[in-house]
């Protein structure tokens, strides 16, 4: 099923990474996280059949290809898109143009990156609880 | 999305929306709450009122259904902007419901409202999860 499907973080910097797995695993959620460090291979990986996704969340500020580009990517074939559902952006980025570019990719959330360990640690709770309670195309 | 703008409910049911705001209110919530019962006055109500916090929306509606709607939002772009985040409810899912719900871009999907419990408990993971979430226009 689904919801115990995949977390895929797409996410450049390796200190981020280490960050975001160091707290998923004080979560305790049973999902498995899949962390990809390189933008232009996430399609094909996405695309992949036995690949099914619970969640991804997505970094913009890449080289390579912008978490708006790979967005693009995946909204411009249908079969993908809903299969990445939900997908949230998850970002250092604060400018209001940001926000609305995201806003315009069609996302189902936007999230900053947080500084504070425990704050950083109830905003991924809180975004995990909450898709685990929706209902998502499968 | 303004955090501490107007909660909209667009729902027919005066029951419905009792519940809907007593769940809101318990939680401690304290956005003015929008109720628009009658579906063919919803776009315009959403034209002139104030930018919502988020909007939850009915799928079941006489006249012009939920997705009827969103699709009438989805072609001004303005108003897609300002009716951000959008949230379907209904009280059973099934997966072609799902799908409807998220290819009109809707921003989540609440389902089996008939249970007071789960209802109390997906309300308040909508507003936190959305309170916290960043997405403006």
């Amino acid at each position: 099923m689904k919801k115990d499907g995949k977390i895929i973080l797409i996410e450049d910097d390796i200190e981020d990474r280490e960050i975001f797995e160091e707290v998923y695993n004080t979560l305790g959620f049973d999902n498995e996280l899949v962390m990809l460090s390189d933008s232009t291979m996430v399609l094909e990986y996405l695309k992949k059949e036995e690949v099914k996704p619970f969640l991804i969340m997505s970094d913009i500020n890449m080289p390579k290809m912008s978490g708006y580009e790979l967005r693009d990517q995946v909204l411009s074939d249908p079969d993908l898109t809903e299969k990445c559902v939900p997908y949230i952006f998850f970002t250092t980025s604060q400018s209001p143009d940001s926000i609305k570019e995201a806003y315009r990719k069609s996302v189902q959330g936007f999230f900053f990156k947080m500084t504070d360990y425990r704050k950083f640690s109830n905003t991924l709770k809180l975004i995990i609880d909450y898709w685990k309670e929706a209902v998502t195309p499968e | 999305m303004n955090v501490n703008g107007p909660i909209v409910i667009i729902e027919e049911d005066d029951f419905e929306i009792d519940l809907l705001r007593e769940v809101i209110t318990d939680l401690g919530y304290k956005n003015p709450i929008i109720t628009i019962g009658n579906p063919l006055t919803a776009i315009e109500t959403l034209r002139i009122s104030e930018k919502p916090f988020l909007v939850l929306s009915a799928i079941n509606l006489t006249g012009l259904s939920g997705f009827q709607i969103r699709d009438e939002i989805l072609k001004e772009k303005d108003l897609f902007r300002k009716c951000a985040p959008f949230i379907f409810y209904s009280a059973h899912a099934t997966q072609d419901t799902c799908r409807e719900v998220f290819n009109r871009h809707a921003n989540g999907f609440i389902h089996d409202i008939n249970d007071y419990g789960k209802l109390y408990q997906s309300i308040q993971l909508v507003l936190d999860y959305w309170k916290m979430s960043s997405i403006v226009a």
